[in-house]
């Protein structure tokens, strides 16, 4: 968690904290909501006029099967009935009995051996192009009567295209009906409103600059002008009762079949570069990835050697500890680092990530390798195909203000009207301050035992606490782990929020497991040695300073003062770790030296300020 | 609504208005718009009462209400009305002059945020729900509020009041050593 995210959490607090009770919050609300109710009436009454004269004038005639629906469902409710099923919406609009027949045929085609009906809710001819229908469908079960199952968008010309262009589960409670369709002069809303709807607007920028659209009978058709940053634009309804909703224009990734999906239990084969698992990558990262996650094994999904370094990357899926991740990893002398480290939502299509790159940051894309054309604008409109090592896989760099970037993936047939994917493009800052690995998170290995997965998980949900933070948003970095003579048990790394820093840790239990954590600052970029007190236990006379040096370590000096130093040789098996006996009463004075393997000093000075926590200094 | 539910309805204003209202505070920036967003928050809640199954989830449906009321209230209001600058009275002497400082440029760039955004930031940081509670309520995707969020604290780091605090005088509570 960032100091913007604390302040920011203080200050909500603080400032709601400062708002007195209303000596009689029940004043006043049963009135408003008497004239909230009149309000209702009166434009249910209206709306009532204009449907049943738009159906009665436009409609009928062209809806040959419309009655046995109106039957099927009772009494129809053409007025503001408040969330009235969209199966008893009257027909709005118009379409022609050869487009309803398409749209009947074309249900049908998909779902083999049922009787279908297709029910006219919306029709009309958007920017005058092909008309536009929006359909209820579904079968018709044996007794006759019809069970909807389905939205259908489709199009219609007669001398043009002809297309069944999608179908979407009927959702009952919805409000409304959104759809974007591609006509005319370019791509068109339809936004669709419950019968009664009052008011339609667009917002064509995810903001809050939302115009007013021109609408009859509760439904507008107008030029999709968004989005024209990485937010969705945006409709907001405002229904006959008053109440508003507003829905992400592009809706839901219709296109985004269960072919394309990532599956964690059965991923994707691994493509790209064997060379990229060789030489112990695969194992070092597994390794590495362990000590973040205890539990979790990774599946490399997909390699390369990055031409620009030769440092081998990997990315992968990884599951096992009761979460699923995704990670992407790059070797380095000090061990693989893990450029990406997030939780994977339920099945995604397409993974992506912002990652560093030779002079400016490169877009990563991967997808199933079933996908067709991988896409990339700078301006949401005008994609330029990328072309990468491996089918579904893209690179692409990130140039300039990536703030319209975005990604499109098509699936094997190319189809336009119904992407795998489209969305933002990942931006580099936005990757810096979302589940990332911290920038200042060190390197080096996990040195000493390694640690207990229960003690570890109490040891990051006392770091959670202590910050104020869920434990689930917190990750941690194992540097050293172990225990002493006295039975005190210890681990001792860095641990985060993630999008934020990472902070110095360390936590230890005792024999009667009293716990004692240490949060210590935002760790220093690229620190010669992190330390840690374990206090002396029972029997004990004098507590243990821990050190953890740099890989690259060689000696480790320890002295009361300056002038006392005393070379400390600390076993082989922990790589460089020291375990030095220090006065409980020691305040802070006392000295630390580390050179390299040619006597370079890497660090010198004081005990006192490596050991302070937030608030004080040990 | 018969009297039975009718007092059902004033012990949960009883009970929960208090912290409604403070939320109420946060997505409007003013007292008294606040008390009328809840207000009608509230008369809305009361004709739905009867029809609303899951009792637990009230405050959840009471909060949708009022996010979605004050952006279709601040859309049609922004061309003629702004919000004032007066500032609700601090708690006096408790914090520092820096800390003053920083909350009061932190809060004139939360004014300053479009609706939604400010909405996001108050349902993330001070309900503290999670994404996809968020996105639930406010009808958008997760992707969106973890985009949306992004943004707006990019946009908060970038006020003017805010561009030049030092990164020390974010103080970082947490426990001691």
């Amino acid at each position: 968690m960032s100091p913007l995210d604390n302040e920011l959490r203080s200050l909500l607090a603080s400032r709601a904290g400062q708002v007195a009770p209303s000596p009689d919050p029940l004043a006043g609300i049963e009135s408003r909501a008497r004239r909230i109710r009149r309000n209702r009436l009166a434009g249910a009454a209206l709306a009532s006029v204009i449907v049943i004269a738009g159906a009665g004038l436009a409609v009928p005639s062209l809806l040959p099967d419309r009655d046995s629906g109106a039957t099927q469902f009772g009494t129809q409710q053409p007025s503001s009935t408040r969330g009235a099923p969209i199966s008893t919406w009257q027909p709005r609009g118009n379409a022609t009995p050869e487009a309803l027949a398409f749209a009947k045929t074309s249900y049908g085609t998909g779902s083999p051996g049922d009787a279908v009906f297709v029910r006219l809710l919306w029709g009309g001819s958007p920017d005058n192009g092909p008309q536009v229908l929006i359909c209820l469908a579904g079968a018709v079960g044996a007794d006759g009567s019809e069970q909807p199952r389905d939205i259908a968008l489709v199009y219609y010309a007669e001398d043009g295209v002809q297309q069944l262009v999608s179908t979407q589960p009927l959702t009952e409670d919805a409000r409304q009906i959104t759809r974007v369709v591609d006509v005319g002069s370019g791509p068109y809303v339809v936004a669709v409103g419950e019968p009664g709807t009052t008011e339609i607007a667009y917002a064509k920028d995810g903001g809050d600059d939302f115009a007013v659209q021109k609408q009859t009978e509760g439904v507008a058709t107008f030029a999709r002008t968004g989005p024209t940053g990485k937010d969705p634009d945006l409709g907001l309804y405002t229904f006959g009762d008053g109440d508003h909703k507003t829905v992400e224009v592009g809706g839901p990734k219709a296109g985004a079949t269960g072919a394309y999906r990532l599956d964690p239990a059965q991923p994707w084969a691994y493509r790209g570069n064997q060379a990229a698992l060789d030489s112990g990558m695969l194992k070092a990262t597994q390794s590495e990835w362990s000590v973040r996650h205890p539990g979790s094994t990774l599946t490399p999904l997909f390699g390369q050697v990055y031409e620009p370094s030769g440092q081998r990357e990997v990315a992968f899926v990884a599951s096992g500890d009761g979460r699923t991740r995704w990670g992407y990893a790059t070797s380095s002398k000090g061990g693989p680092e893990f450029l990406v480290d997030e939780t994977l939502e339920t099945k995604p299509v397409v993974l992506m990530a912002a990652l560093p790159g030779d002079e400016v940051p490169r877009l990563f894309v991967l997808a199933a390798p079933t996908t067709g054309e991988l896409g990339y604008a700078k301006d949401y409109r005008n994609f330029r195909t990328l072309v990468g090592p491996a089918p579904g896989v893209a690179y692409s760099p990130l140039e300039g203000d990536t703030i319209n970037d975005a990604v499109r993936v098509l699936d094997g047939d190319g189809n336009l009207d119904k992407p795998v994917f489209l969305g933002p493009a990942p931006d580099f800052v936005a990757r810096n301050s979302g589940s990332a690995a911290p920038d200042n998170l060190v390197t080096w290995p996990s040195r000493g035992a390694t640690p207990d997965a229960a003690f570890l998980e109490k040891a990051l949900t006392a770091f959670a606490q202590g910050l104020g933070a869920k434990r689930s948003d917190v990750e941690g970095k194992v540097l050293f782990a172990g225990d002493d003579d006295a039975r005190n048990v210890f681990v001792f790394g860095q641990a985060w929020i993630k999008g934020s820093d990472a902070h110095t840790f360390g936590y230890s239990e005792n024999s009667a497991g009293e716990a004692t954590p240490f949060l210590g600052p935002v760790t220093a970029n690229r620190p010669a040695l992190l330390a840690f007190v374990v206090a002396a236990g029972a029997g004990q006379s004098r507590d243990t300073l821990i050190v953890v040096p740099t890989p690259g370590a060689a000696k480790t000096y320890y002295g009361a003062a300056q002038s006392e130093y005393t070379e400390i040789t600390g076993q082989d098996y922990l790589k460089g770790v020291t375990l030095i006996d220090r006065s409980p009463k020691a305040q802070g004075n006392d000295m630390l030296k580390l050179v390299d393997a040619q006597g370079n000093k890497l660090f010198e000075g004081k005990v006192g300020p490596l050991l302070c926590g937030v608030k004080s200094c040990g | 609504m018969d009297e039975h539910a009718r007092e059902a309805f004033r012990g949960y204003v009883a009970a929960r208005s208090p912290a409604l209202l403070r939320t109420a505070y946060l997505l409007t920036g003013q007292r008294a718009d606040a008390e009328d967003l809840l207000q009608t928050a509230l008369a809305k809640t009361y004709l739905a009462w009867d029809r609303i199954r899951e009792r637990e989830a009230l405050d959840s449906y009471v909060r949708r209400v009022m996010v979605n009321t004050q952006t279709s209230r601040w859309r049609r209001r922004k061309v003629d009305e702004y919000p004032t600058e007066t500032l609700p009275e601090r708690a006096g002497g408790r914090d520092a002059a820096d800390d003053i400082a920083l909350h009061d440029a932190l809060w004139d760039a939360l004014r300053d945020l479009p609706t939604r955004q400010r909405a996001m930031l108050v349902l993330r940081f001070y309900e503290d729900l999670s994404e996809a509670d968020t996105a639930e309520l406010m009808g958008v995707s997760a992707g969106t509020v973890k985009s949306t969020t992004s943004r707006a604290l990019a946009k908060l780091r970038d006020h003017p009041g805010l561009r030049d605090e030092p990164r020390a005088a974010l103080p970082f509570d947490g426990v001691p050593a």
